[in-house]
């Protein structure tokens, strides 16, 4: 009896163990973002000690935050802010709207010279190139068109690199779409782009949205491409943190602040569409 | 018949035209839908994406700096790169980031994910979790870690301290640098592949346990055979994936070491972006990105193949 009773205690505590292991994992991958959170709430001098807990351990101030909107660079970082949510969202809706098109047309209708298939495949390759490999022409060609320092020369190159991805995936949510209820529709008479318009767009809506989604956080993260293409006008979040550390003394606080701007949009999206997450990041190979 | 005058005579016919020239327009656009819907991405493809590769392959060919005509050399650029000992370095340093980066991150990633599987309640909580450093700017990351990991002000150091190590300065290292940006990628993709492979996990099939059970088979002999091999497929897709990913490299090391101490740590991507603009070598650039491409390419190659056998195409 009691031998029993003692194997069943273990294996209760057995039953612990991943709960222990995931918990401290997660406490590993988040305590890095509460860190920068936590600095960008701090006295200057504060951030040199490792204080953890706001109230207990320090006293949590607006400071850094105030000097960012109304302080001395409050013109630069104001105009950050601006140009990444222009770029992001603007770029993301190019993305769908001409990846959602195209996905739709892979999805649905059979090309004979080169094969579907041949097309997605050069489409996802250009996806899977390094960007640093395009970076040095783009640069002589946005030079050429006079857009160097432009958001519109990001905006373009953001779309470029992100739109293999929308292809993809649009045409991965629109392939689950049974074709049957165009078919009924084309027959009573609809044409295809009402059919496009009216029954598949709408059905896919949930594929958009995902696509929309991940093509703004893709361009709301890249540092490289500002780095090349801006210098002052159309300087965005990540260009700030990257070379926040050389305009002035190390100011963790503020590069925390810019930091915890960078983060959060991107966190509280990605938390909506959790469903979709995996099934996005693996280009639909594997449903979440 | 009512009289008409000439010009009301006149509008109809054109209306007419009008209406046979819309349903002529409509009928051509019916016909060559397909091309519209797929020919703006391509062309948008084509002109920024496929011109660079050409522009690489002309400049690769030439001596090239920025305000200067290109002279043709022919191939030199690429027997100089083979005796550049920072290329050949940069190449070394990308390799093993790259396989032990996703080494590490998959094997983590697939533990965790086994673990999770034995979890009966709250594990939406936890995946919810495991996305945010997806999801988080690489530069963003980078900077984080470059704060904890200070030798005087981080936390980490500090807490070292108190344990009775010395301080050490990790990104500025020459032996640890290399580790430190291996913890900022493991620490950013270890949940993907956790998640990934804990969607896979919670798909398999039943049966085969339940098989497995009936026969008394123990838990290692279960995941030696059973589990392994269902699940080695989405192994193999996500670690593909990651090392198509993984060669990218640049933020992380951009924010955290520069490609230092000396160049101990910098990427392909970083060299590429340092010849191309900062020293404004186009020639050289171009030809470092080509050699770059080919190497990725033949990973992206094995990846889509992967991919559509994955999903039928």
């Amino acid at each position: 009896m009691g031998a029993r009773r003692n194997r069943a205690k273990r294996f209760a505590i057995l039953d612990f163990v991943p709960y222990v292991l995931l918990t401290i994992v997660i406490v590993f991958l988040l305590f890095p973002v509460y860190w920068m959170v936590i600095t960008s709430f701090k006295r200057p001098i504060d951030t040199t000690t490792p204080t953890l807990i706001p109230f207990v351990d320090f006293q949590p101030t607006l400071r850094t935050w105030t000097d960012i909107v109304f302080g001395l660079n409050f013109y630069q970082s104001i105009r950050a802010l601006l140009n990444s949510i222009i770029t992001a969202t603007v770029s993301a809706t190019l993305c769908v709207l001409i990846g959602g098109a195209a996905g739709y047309g892979l999805s649905r209708f059979r090309f004979e010279k080169w094969k579907n298939r041949d097309i997605a495949s050069f489409i996802l390759a250009q996806r899977m190139m390094p960007p640093a490999v395009a970076l040095v022409p783009l640069f002589i060609m946005m030079n050429y068109l006079h857009l160097i320092d432009t958001i519109i020369a990001i905006i373009l190159i953001h779309t470029a690199f992100n739109l293999p991805f929308a292809i993809w995936i649009m045409k991965d949510f629109f392939d689950e779409i049974p074709i049957e209820i165009e078919e009924a529709a084309l027959v009573d008479g609809c044409t295809r782009t009402d059919a496009f318009f009216k029954i598949a767009l709408p059905l896919a809506a949930p594929g958009l949205i995902v696509s929309w989604i991940f093509c703004l956080a893709f361009s709301w993260n890249d540092l490289m491409v500002v780095l090349a293409m801006a210098y002052n006008k159309a300087v965005t979040l990540p260009w700030m943190i990257a070379t926040g550390h050389s305009m002035r003394a190390l100011e963790w606080w503020t590069i925390s602040a810019y930091g915890t701007l960078a983060i959060v949009p991107p966190m509280i999206l990605a938390a909506l569409i959790q469903k979709y997450i995996v099934r996005g990041l693996t280009f639909g190979a594997v449903k979440g | 018949m009512p009289y008409y005058p000439y010009r009301v005579w006149g509008v109809k016919a054109l209306v007419a035209t009008k209406k046979r020239e819309i349903r002529r327009k409509s009928r051509w656009i019916e016909k060559n839908i397909k091309f519209l819907f797929v020919v703006p991405a391509i062309i948008y493809l084509l002109a920024l994406l496929l011109f660079p590769a050409i522009f690489n392959l002309y400049a690769s060919l030439h001596d090239w700096w920025i305000g200067r005509s290109p002279k043709f050399i022919g191939t030199e650029n690429f027997t100089e790169l083979i005796q550049d000992n920072r290329f050949i370095n940069d190449v070394i340093v990308t390799f093993k980031f790259v396989i032990i980066a996703v080494t590490l991150e998959v094997g983590l990633g697939f533990l965790l994910a086994l673990a999770a599987t034995k979890i009966t309640k709250g594990v939406q909580i936890y995946r919810v979790l495991f996305i945010f450093p997806i999801m988080v700017a690489p530069i963003a990351a980078g900077y984080m870690w470059r704060m904890l990991l200070h030798a005087d002000y981080g936390v980490i150091p500090n807490l070292l301290a108190r344990l009775g190590f010395s301080r050490l300065e990790v990104l500025s290292n020459p032996k640890l640098a290399f580790w430190g940006i291996i913890l900022i990628d493991v620490w950013q993709w270890m949940p993907f592949v956790f998640l990934v492979t804990y969607a896979g996990l919670t798909a398999l099939p039943r049966e085969p346990y339940e098989a497995a059970l009936v026969d008394g088979a123990s838990s290692w002999q279960i995941f030696r055979h059973i589990t392994l091999p269902l699940i080695s497929p989405i192994l193999l897709t996500v670690t593909l994936l990651r090392f198509v990913e993984a060669f990218k490299v640049f933020d992380i090391i951009y924010i955290t070491t520069g490609g230092g101490p000396g160049i101990m740590t910098e990427s392909l991507s970083l060299y590429v972006y340092i010849q191309g603009l900062k020293f404004f070598n186009l020639g050289y650039a171009g030809c470092i990105a080509w050699v770059f491409f080919l190497i990725v390419m033949v990973i992206t190659t094995l990846y889509i193949m992967r991919l559509r056998k994955e999903m039928k195409l």
